[in-house]
């Protein structure tokens, strides 16, 4: 692939002594939605937050391999703090800051970096707003506390804030998973729009979620890929068939490797 | 290095150094009793403990027998008081916990709590040592107690609260009354809070000095009985560290070296035992 | 034994709390009655303390400890303020997990700590440096015994409780957040001044409270702050505070008709001041609770 988004290189994790990702190899194509499934606990959230580095808060958290955003290999060639510009990112759970208005909310990463201030900032508040389809419902109570609004709102609101930094690539952690179907069909919609410009990859344990907005995919179990490629023959096993006979294996593995001893 | 990252680094400095030179000043502050007080009993040996307090400006500090009599026994009476009462409290609390004389007690326990401890003194000088005339070991004790009570009554119902319901549950369907689930299933249960509790109470009746600046007296060269005046660790301290004489201020270093110790040993189990809690 | 006769046995202690601080009160109000009759309003102006033989020469002001123990508490939150938010950022972000279990073992054992150790640490240490400084500022012939040493002393007393406050609430903060700031690209610090803010209320709740433990600690104060009945304009100057007052007078107070009644008074206001501001931390530490957890005000 050419001038991926992003490109991931022999990527091993480890917890500790504990080794929870291996060997992950993977490119994402620009301006396009990519799509990570697996079961829980598989490490899909983990290789999400080794992209922007975000896992470096956990101490006992080692990485080894290469990660590139648009090109710049963002554990070598930049320090922790400038990679939140090349990669926003948006939680399972709704989380604007509950103390901050919906004004701050959005603007605090610019102000972070010192990015604008007065009204060029209010300028980037809007854009990131409205690009995030939710501009037209508080523009009049900016100074609201961003836990006034109801959980989608929300939702967009933390999208809105992770774009303000103009961010070539947008991490998505099952970002529906707590909403109702209305609003999560609403951030879907939304997904698809900014795939126009920004390279999007989102975690999610639904295949159809998946089908919907994702053009390319991987399946990660315990750690590992087990299947990479375009969405539609991502899935030519059906995925919880598939998830269901990578279970039983791992199970007569382990039950095989205890009767040896 | 831009600005953003001086910033940082300023903050980072500023933090750094200010976090410790509070913790040197708490070093300071708990090793300088047991440093200087260990070297005052070395130097005076065991009689330190048998012996009186030496006039001022003797060669030697003499030493805190009736004080630590004193300490025993006040500290002991003021437990026992109050260690029901906060218990039977606390238990109350607890159980009956929707009731409005629980959330009244709670409050008054709270209240209780904040009070200054030398208006505790001088309320039981009020009601007590003016009744009686003279201050004595068991108004000190009283004292002690009212200080003590708020804790006790914390303690014992967050060792009960905490206990899952399930057990409770478990004796009911046994068909034991309420009174034995709670006495001899519920209590037992969490033994280590309730004894936590008991552990705290002691510390802060050795701790404090307030309450019994009117209350006990200051009889450091006898023991007067439980109806007479007395002394503790912390009244020692604070009558001898004042004066300008050097074998008194030694004597306060001593007794000083005492309180730390217990209070530090004290401080340890009860955080050890707090965090070791599992059902 | 039925289930009656239990609760009402059990209630027998309850009961016996709610009269205790009852009776607390009212004594110290009717005890106050004698000199409130016998002075008046004068208690808030006279500014000196006079327990004289004739009952016609007693005049009693409270204004002076009074706005001394203010001065000495405030004193006191400001330091404690500094060093347990710096404290508490030191000890979450910066330093290694070994050395923060020690370090909590040290602040835990503070918190219990004596408080006329604090006093006797205070007499020994601070009150030299404190001279030595008002030295170099040009004051001739202080002892350093002052506002400002109380208000040290008293300042190294409250932080370790109010750390562990503030710990304990930014500690609760969930990860959920935390990731968030992160994943916008703050740093360590940013991180955490952003969380600072976000707990204020739960900050300024531990200050309140600490407030009122200030106003009302004897032993620790009244060992350093020189015990001088003046208006402590001057913080570098020997002072008093209400519970020094009390500490020093209280003993000889019933020789006098109406010293013990004024002090009575004294405590009176001492306590409504120091519940006041117990209240009014206690109320503001629910509200950060609320908003750690995300929920609407």
């Amino acid at each position: 692939m050419e001038n991926p988004a992003v490109r991931i290189q022999n990527l091993n994790v480890y917890y500790g002594n504990e080794q929870v990702l291996f060997n992950i190899n993977l490119s994402v194509p620009r301006n396009s939605v990519y799509a990570i499934l697996g079961p829980s606990g598989c490490g899909k959230s983990t290789l999400l937050r080794t992209i922007n580095r975000l896992i470096e808060l956990r101490p006992e958290a080692r990485v080894e391999g290469k990660v590139e955003i648009m090109g710049i290999d963002v554990y070598r060639e930049l320090p922790r703090e400038q990679v939140a510009r090349l990669a926003g990112m948006v939680f399972q759970m709704p989380n604007p800051l509950p103390h901050l208005s919906i004004y701050d909310n959005v603007a605090l990463g610019p102000r972070l970096h010192g990015v604008a201030k007065g009204r060029k900032l209010d300028e980037i508040v809007r854009e990131a707003l409205e690009q995030a389809g939710l501009w037209e419902e508080v523009k009049n109570k900016l100074k609201k506390p961003a836990t006034s609004l109801s959980g989608g709102q929300q939702q967009r609101l933390c999208i809105a804030r992770a774009l303000a930094l103009r961010p070539p690539v947008l991490l998505m952690d099952e970002p529906t998973a707590n909403l109702d179907p209305v609003n999560a069909s609403k951030i879907e919609e939304l997904i698809r729009k900014l795939s126009r410009e920004t390279t999007i990859i989102i975690v999610t344990h639904d295949p159809e979620q998946a089908k919907r907005v994702a053009n390319r995919g991987a399946i990660i179990f315990k750690g590992k890929i087990v299947k990479e490629n375009f969405i539609d023959t991502l899935f030519t096993v059906p995925y919880h068939e598939l998830i269901q006979k990578l279970t039983m294996e791992e199970r007569i593995i382990v039950e095989a490797l205890q009767e040896k001893r | 290095m831009n600005l953003r990252s001086i910033k940082n680094e300023i903050t980072l400095m500023l933090i750094a150094l200010s976090a410790v030179f509070i913790l040197l000043a708490i070093f300071s502050l708990i090793s300088a009793p047991l440093i200087f007080g260990l070297r005052v009993i070395i130097e005076a040996g065991l009689p330190f403990f048998t012996t009186t307090p030496a006039g001022p400006g003797e060669e030697s500090p003499g030493g805190i027998y009736y004080t630590l009599i004193g300490s025993v026994l006040m500290i002991s009476l003021s437990v026992a008081i109050a260690f029901p009462i906060g218990f039977f409290s606390g238990v109350y609390i607890n159980e009956y916990s929707q009731t409005k004389l629980a959330t009244l007690a709670e409050s008054a326990s709270h209240f209780l709590s904040e009070v200054p401890s030398i208006i505790l003194g001088i309320f039981i000088y009020a009601i007590y040592v003016l009744a009686t005339k003279k201050t004595s070991l068991v108004a000190g004790a009283l004292s002690l107690s009212l200080a003590i009570l708020p804790y006790t009554v914390v303690q014992v119902r967050e060792s009960l609260r905490v206990i899952p319901f399930t057990y409770r549950e478990a004796a009911y369907s046994l068909g034991l009354p309420r009174w034995k689930t709670v006495f001899f299933v519920l209590v037992p249960m969490n033994m280590r809070g309730i004894l936590v509790g008991l552990l705290s109470a002691f510390l802060r009746a050795f701790s404090e000095t307030a309450p019994v600046l009117f209350t006990a007296g200051a009889a450091f060269y006898g023991f007067y009985g439980l109806d007479g005046p007395s002394s503790t660790l912390p009244l020692l301290v604070w009558n001898f560290a004042r004066t300008p004489y050097e074998n008194w201020q030694k004597l306060a270093w001593g007794a000083s070296f005492i309180l730390a110790l217990v209070s530090i040993s004290l401080s340890l189990i009860i955080r050890k035992a707090t965090k070791e809690v599992r059902f | 034994m039925n289930r009656d006769m239990l609760r009402i046995m059990l209630s027998i202690p309850g009961v016996l709390l709610l009269s205790i601080d009852i009776l607390l009160i009212l004594v110290l109000f009717k005890e106050s009655i004698p000199v409130l009759t016998y002075e008046g309003l004068r208690i808030f102006t006279e500014f000196q303390w006079n327990a004289a033989e004739d009952p016609a020469k007693e005049v009693y002001g409270i204004i002076p400890p009074l706005v001394g123990s203010l001065y000495v508490a405030i004193l006191a939150i400001m330091f404690a303020a500094f060093f347990s938010i710096s404290l508490t950022v030191f000890i979450q972000e910066i330093i290694p997990y070994r050395a923060r279990l020690a370090i909590e073992e040290l602040i835990n054992v503070a918190a219990s700590f004596p408080t006329v150790l604090y006093g006797f640490w205070g007499l020994t240490l601070i009150v030299p440096l404190v001279r030595q400084l008002a030295v170099k500022l040009g004051y001739v012939n202080v002892t350093g015994a002052s506002i400002v040493t109380a208000g040290l002393v008293l300042s190294t007393m409250i932080a370790p409780y109010s750390t562990a406050i503030i710990k304990s609430v930014y500690a609760s903060v969930p990860l959920s957040y935390i990731e968030a700031i992160a994943s916008l690209g703050a740093t360590k610090i940013e991180r955490a001044i952003i969380v600072l803010r976000m707990i204020s209320p739960a900050i300024v709740s531990s200050l309140l409270l600490g407030f009122g433990r200030a106003v009302g600690e004897t032993t620790a104060v009244t060992l350093v702050i020189g015990n001088a009945y003046r208006l402590p304009l001057d913080p570098f100057l020997p002072a008093s505070t209400v519970t020094s007052l009390i500490a020093n007078n209280f003993g000889m107070a019933t020789y006098y008709k109406y010293e013990y009644s004024a002090l009575m008074f004294a405590a009176l206001v001492l306590l409504i001041i120091s519940s006041f501001f117990s209240y009014v931390g206690l109320r503001l530490a629910n509200v950060s609770v609320k908003i750690v957890r995300g929920e609407q005000l």
